[in-house]
């Protein structure tokens, strides 16, 4: 027998599901990194350079906290875990794992990106805005293909466990 | 003998086989993948403040206009003294390319400029990626003979337009999202006024994709159809598609004539889909769909005489 | 859905001077043979015969180069009013591995004609007849070899066809399977034609109703399976007392008498059944002669008659 009827398009799903996973993984340090870059900004806390303390000085003033980084953190942090867990379950065809973890960290990964778009300041999110537009189009795309094109292979994969 | 439920039957599963196989999934993913990049690239300087819009949009006007008389094979001109930079630039502001110095300002100046320049980018790139959405189309179901379950039950041609109606479908949806993608982001970044007289461009924009995607597809499934072995079909279109203009401009310096060689793909015609003559428009759309049969005529011929 | 055209001939195929060259090599040479419209038909042949390359061009599958072939009263194998009344069941076709086998056969079977409901019932029954109920909704990339079988067999039977080509149907199965296709062979013989290609001869002689022999690209033979094998009717008979050489010299100069090898208490006897008094004649001659010699048949049973006549009709059979 050969070693799976899995099909290609579920493998190709969790390599992408990886790919996004450490993408927004990236994100989330950079984003948590930065949040207590402008804590210490906002407490006045004199470091790093010149430049760099002035850019940071211009997104409190126009109005983002460090609060908000740390909630998109967060957000981006569950979107890489649900993303990174749903691999093994899309590999398996296990309906809990793969198909609604991977909805979940699809929905985590959209809320993570327009949230981005949403708070951020167009100085923060200046020259990326077309990659949010791409990563936007992924979490859109897993979902289609997890409830429309694949539910029945996660259905019948159940009922065979079960 | 076309059967046009059977048609349609292979239409449909083409697309859902198509959306369930990796190639399928990297397919789609790659065209929005490297669609959306292909916008950033062109948007990303003036966002980013690198140039100013008006820089941008003169540096943009010369590089268009550069291109399309490298298209139109009119790089060799009247004057062919001095540099050819400055030549080309003044034939444009007064010579005998002023109407592609028109045509340039047309793309820029009379319409949203970063929306033409994704689309002329999408233009140059879309004939490469388009392959990848029908190299398996045939030649897959004939290496693994799985087409065998479907000739007792169906017409060759009606396989081979099915499948030919399913990869171009499929082909214009991923244009239609990435353009949709492209025009929401502009109309987000760019003031209220700019993205009402973007609208009716962008459909201008779709359509001239549309028909420019309708050749290349073909192109593919003629592939697909001679050659038995998926990579092999692949490696012929994208191979055909890179080397024609290649050839053609090079034996152009050799020998002018040898340009239209440009002709053999649509390379020679497909930047006049976004041209401000009417008449031109309806002459390469009339090319795209000419080019298209032509394509789809071999497959069918070669398709039908084939052992399978 | 099938659709039952008249055929007034009483014939399925009909083919006519057919010929077929790959290259340089003639695959098939100047064939005619006509294919009745019910029951099993064998195609039989040493490997390279040509077997396959009939099938194919019966099936579509390969373009005709010289002679016609006439199917269900069309005048070519690829008309379009041919389109699921001809079931086949080639050799080395896989189905995709990235759809179900159930959603492989529903797409199959919608090209035939059957829609909704109807269509997914009928997938169910036809995998319920050959044992792959529960495969329905696996991928095809995960039967086992036997199981693709079934499955080649189901796909070619799906719309109810008229004619169903199977390319080695049973090769591979275990005896099990191999006996529930056989029985479905037989089913489906009582309203359509049935050709099966098989090495498997003992397993063709009780199954099939004629058989074609094509050796190196010619059919060398074709007719019932009585008609092929009447020439060379073989038995094997056991006696109770050793078997002595003079007995079978003797045993030889009968008229009826082809052929004879003995060991122990065992004669097996090829039989002329060619003359006037048939195959009756030969065997009473036969008794009557062992009867006075003192040596009734203690136990007397056919033997493989049709793998006899295949071997002697390709020249392979080494024994004589």
């Amino acid at each position: 027998m050969a070693a799976s009827d899995r099909p290609g398009g579920l493998t190709a799903l969790s390599v992408l599901n990886g790919f996004f996973a450490l993408a927004v993984g990236g994100t989330t340090i950079q984003r948590f990194m930065t949040s207590y870059d402008l804590m210490e900004v906002a407490e006045g806390e004199v470091r790093g350079r010149g430049w760099r303390r002035r850019y940071l000085k211009s997104l409190l003033d126009e109005g983002l906290t460090p609060m908000d980084l740390q909630i998109l953190a967060l957000i981006g942090l569950v979107a890489t875990l649900l993303l990174l867990v749903s691999i093994w379950g899309l590999l398996k065809r296990s309906n809990l794992i793969g198909r609604w973890l991977g909805t979940l960290g699809g929905v985590a990964l959209a809320a993570f990106y327009i949230l981005n778009i949403d708070w951020l300041p167009e100085t923060y999110l200046r020259g990326s805005g077309l990659s949010i537009a791409r990563q936007i189009f992924y979490p859109l795309f897993l979902i289609f293909m997890l409830h429309v094109i694949f539910r029945r292979d996660f259905l019948q994969a159940q009922g065979k466990s079960g | 003998m076309i059967q046009f439920r059977h048609v349609l039957l292979h239409a449909q599963k083409l697309i859902i086989h198509s959306l369930r196989t990796g190639s399928g999934v990297a397919f789609i993913f790659l065209t929005i993948l490297i669609g959306l990049s292909l916008a950033n690239l062109s948007i990303t300087p003036v966002e980013l403040g690198f140039t100013t819009a008006e820089e941008f949009r003169e540096s943009a006007s010369k590089a268009i206009g550069f291109a399309l008389a490298t298209a139109s094979l009119r790089m060799g001109g009247e004057n062919e003294n001095g540099p050819p930079d400055t030549d080309i630039l003044s034939r444009m502001e007064s010579g005998d390319l002023i109407d592609l110095g028109m045509w340039a300002r047309y793309l820029i100046l009379d319409n949203p400029m970063l929306l033409s320049i994704t689309v002329l980018l999408l233009g140059v790139v879309l004939p490469l990626i388009l392959p990848l959405g029908s190299f398996t189309a045939i030649s897959s179901d004939v290496q693994h003979r799985t087409v065998r379950y479907l000739l007792p039950r169906t017409s060759r041609l009606s396989l081979l337009v099915g499948r030919w109606l399913g990869t171009l479908f499929l082909s214009w949806v991923l244009i239609l999202l990435l353009l949709f993608s492209v025009v929401v982001y502009l109309s987000i970044m760019l003031p209220p006024e700019a993205t009402e007289s973007m609208v009716p461009w962008a459909g201008r924009c779709l359509f001239s994709l549309c028909c420019l995607a309708t050749p290349y597809v073909s192109l593919g499934i003629l592939c697909s159809a001679v050659f038995r072995v998926p990579m092999v079909a692949l490696l012929a279109a994208v191979g055909a598609t890179v080397g024609t203009p290649l050839l053609a401009l090079s034996l152009q310096e050799a020998w002018d004539p040898l340009g239209n060689l440009l002709y053999l793909l649509p390379w020679g015609y497909s930047h006049e889909l976004l041209s401000p003559n009417g008449d031109k428009v309806f002459t390469a759309v009339a090319y795209s769909l000419g080019h298209s049969l032509l394509f789809m005529t071999l497959a069918a011929w070669r398709f039908r005489r084939a052992d399978l | 859905m099938s659709n039952s055209s008249e055929v007034t001939t009483g014939e399925a195929i009909r083919i006519s001077g057919l010929s077929h060259h790959f290259g340089e090599k003639q695959a098939l040479k100047d064939i005619d043979w006509v294919l009745p419209q019910k029951g099993i038909v064998g195609l039989v042949g040493p490997n390279g015969a040509g077997k396959t390359t009939l099938f194919s061009l019966i099936a579509g599958f390969l373009t005709l180069q010289k002679g016609t072939i006439s199917v269900l009263g069309e005048s070519s194998p690829v008309a379009s009013a041919l389109m699921g009344r001809v079931g086949v069941m080639p050799q080395d076709a896989i189905f995709a591995r990235d759809i179900s086998i159930f959603d492989q056969l529903l797409f199959l079977l919608k090209l035939d004609g059957y829609q909704g409901e109807v269509a997914e019932q009928r997938v169910r029954e036809v995998m319920q007849r050959v044992g792959l109920e529960t495969e329905l909704f696996r991928g095809a990339a995960v039967l086992s070899h036997g199981m693709g079988k079934r499955l080649g067999v189901a796909q070619a039977i799906l719309a109810n066809p008229e004619i169903v080509l199977l390319d080695e149907p049973t090769a591979g199965l275990d005896p099990a399977n191999a006996r529930q296709i056989r029985h479905l062979m037989r089913e489906l013989a009582e309203t359509s034609l049935v050709i099966v290609s098989s090495h498997n001869l003992l397993e063709l002689q009780d199954l099939i109703d004629s058989v074609g022999v094509i050796v190196g690209g010619e059919l060398i033979s074709s007719g019932t399976v009585e008609e092929v094998t009447r020439r060379a009717r073989r038995f094997e008979i056991h006696l109770d007392a050793k078997v002595e050489v003079e007995l079978v010299v003797e045993l030889k100069q009968l008229s009826h008498i082809n052929e004879v090898e003995f060991s122990d208490q065992q004669l097996t006897v090829s039989l002329n059944a060619d003359q006037e008094d048939g195959l009756n004649g030969a065997l009473s001659q036969l008794y009557r002669f062992l009867i006075e010699k003192g040596l009734p048949p203690h136990e007397v049973r056919e033997g493989a008659s049709l793998e006899q006549a295949y071997l002697k009709l390709t020249g392979e059979d080494q024994s004589s």
